[in-house]
């Protein structure tokens, strides 16, 4: 299909049908974030769109795993950088959208959240104390470092220590019930 | 889209926008042949350019055999002028006669560089002719081929210019044989050990050596007027002034003796380049110059710059043999398409 798009635009439509709905899902899962996965969504496609014609089916890699190659890639960069890049967006003309109220519960309930909310509350109990705080101030506030070491009263070093041991503790547990959080967020 | 996600829907509509405009695009300007058209372009240009090194390369083979082949012929008359002494002068060419017959040619000191008179028609080139050859000799013998290289140059009247040697393995020795004698002395110094390569090579330095002469010949006569007004100078001040115009005019005249005299001696005698190396040291490992050679960096620079102006020199050469028959062939196909076309016009 994606080879076929080259030739004509309005098959790329089509692959769009067939996967956004996995691909929504699969930002979801992975960032807990309705408007992040959807933005995440749409810069994939942009970017699938624009850079089309360099696809060729070589070495194996069809082109669902090369549509994923680029979530994947996407996903990397906002996890890096915190926000998500919109370049491949305009660069096609693709407008900006915002994410509509009630798609927030609909995201949730493409997800399925509910056993992930378990895992969660199950394994952030298994925390220690000062981890499960460092984990709040950071990832559910998003305070830098500075400030969590600040409200934690310890070093910057401790700080980062305490999140990073939460998150892979978070991690195993999640991974133990087959729901995969990424462990890129720090 | 059957998620119920809002979203999707507005991103499919939206991507069914672009894909539409894009299509819409390519309709007006149908990339695929535009690419075709580009990729043919170079295609084309990447073909020519192939040609073209081909053509140059067979261009240069030629004429590197063709000079080879001319260049050979200029020795043997060059031998035969320098075996009688000192350059023969006479009137090779018209241009070169009246050149050489320039005013003034008197002058006793000056006679010596004077070729002697009385050989009309006697062939005034005058080459310069060196050579390099590389030997491998038997293992043990290096010392033995490099003195008895010396030992050709003094048996052909000649002398040793310079010696270096490697580890008592390898080295370069380089002597100086009277022209007459260069291709006797390079068969003996050949038959030491086994060729590698060798290469002879002529530079022509004729003009140079009429032009310093017909110089020559003008100041000799300048001075010779110079000396005659001296002579008739009546005030101190004169003869100051025309003393330093003498002093001038004989500091150009020993200037340019100096360079016939050079040019006199590049010509009776040859250099010939003796490269030797015993057979178990690889040929690699010795320089022309005798020097060890160790690969480096900028040995690599070096070579990389010159292949690359090479390739690029060859490219050139071939372009000047291919642009002509490209102007033809763009010529004769455009006279073509008019004449169908007004066939077609016509019918």
């Amino acid at each position: 299909m994606l080879l076929a798009s080259r030739e004509d635009p309005a098959a790329f439509v089509e692959l769009y049908r067939r996967h956004a709905e996995d691909l929504l899902r699969y930002f979801a899962r992975r960032t807990l974030d309705p408007e992040a996965a959807a933005e995440l969504t749409a810069e994939t496609f942009a970017e699938a769109f624009a850079s089309r014609t360099r696809y060729s089916y070589v070495n194996g890699v069809d082109g669902v795993a090369w549509l994923y190659g680029i979530a994947r890639h996407q996903l990397g960069r906002f996890f890096r950088r915190g926000r998500i890049d919109a370049d491949a967006r305009r660069k096609i003309g693709l407008p900006a959208r915002e994410l509509p109220p009630e798609d927030y519960e609909r995201i949730e309930e493409l997800v399925d959240f509910e056993p992930l909310r378990a895992a969660l509350a199950e394994a952030l109990g298994t925390l220690a104390e000062d981890q499960r705080e460092a984990l709040k101030l950071r990832v559910i506030d998003g305070l830098p470092y500075p400030d969590v070491a600040a409200r934690l009263q310890c070093a910057e070093t401790a700080a980062r220590q305490r999140v990073s041991r939460g998150l892979r503790r978070l991690a195993l547990v999640l991974q133990e019930r087959g729901l995969m959080l990424t462990a890129e967020v720090e | 889209m059957e998620s119920g996600v809002k979203f999707l829907d507005m991103l499919e509509k939206d991507l069914r926008g672009v894909a539409e405009r894009e299509a819409e695009r390519a309709r007006k300007q149908p990339p695929t042949r535009r690419s075709v058209r580009w990729k043919g372009w170079l295609g084309a240009v990447a073909a020519m350019l192939v040609i073209a090194f081909t053509i140059g390369a067979l261009a240069q083979w030629v004429g590197g055999t063709t000079s080879a082949s001319s260049a050979g012929g200029s020795f043997s008359t060059v031998g035969s002028a320098v075996e009688g002494g000192a350059a023969v002068p006479g009137p090779l060419t018209k241009a070169n006669h009246a050149r050489a017959a320039a005013p003034g040619s008197q002058g006793t000191a000056d006679q010596g560089l004077q070729p002697s008179t009385g050989e009309a028609g006697a062939d005034l080139t005058k080459i310069v002719r060196d050579g390099t050859i590389a030997l491998s000799v038997p293992d043990g013998s290096f010392q033995d081929k490099l003195a008895r290289v010396g030992a050709i140059a003094r048996a052909n009247g000649g002398f040793v210019l310079s010696s270096q040697t490697q580890a008592s393995t390898a080295g370069t020795m380089t002597i100086r044989v009277p022209a007459s004698r260069f291709d006797q002395a390079f068969g003996q110094v050949g038959q030491l050990g086994t060729v590698e390569s060798s290469t002879v090579t002529g530079k022509d330095v004729t003009n140079q050596y009429l032009d310093y002469k017909a110089h020559l010949q003008n100041l000799i006569a300048r001075r010779t007027v110079l000396r005659s007004l001296l002579a008739r100078t009546t005030t101190v001040g004169e003869s100051l002034a025309i003393y330093n115009d003498v002093a001038d005019v004989q500091e150009q005249i020993d200037q340019i003796q100096g360079e016939l005299r050079y040019l006199n001696n590049q010509v009776s005698e040859s250099t010939l380049t003796v490269d030797l190396h015993e057979e178990s040291v690889p040929a690699g490992e010795t320089e022309t110059n005798g020097s060890v050679h160790n690969p480096s960096l900028s040995h690599a620079l070096d070579r990389a710059i010159q292949g690359f102006f090479g390739i690029l020199a060859t490219i050139i050469v071939g372009l000047g043999y291919l642009l002509p028959l490209a102007v033809i062939a763009g010529v004769i196909y455009g006279v073509v398409r008019l004449a169908r076309r007004r066939g077609r016009a016509a019918s």
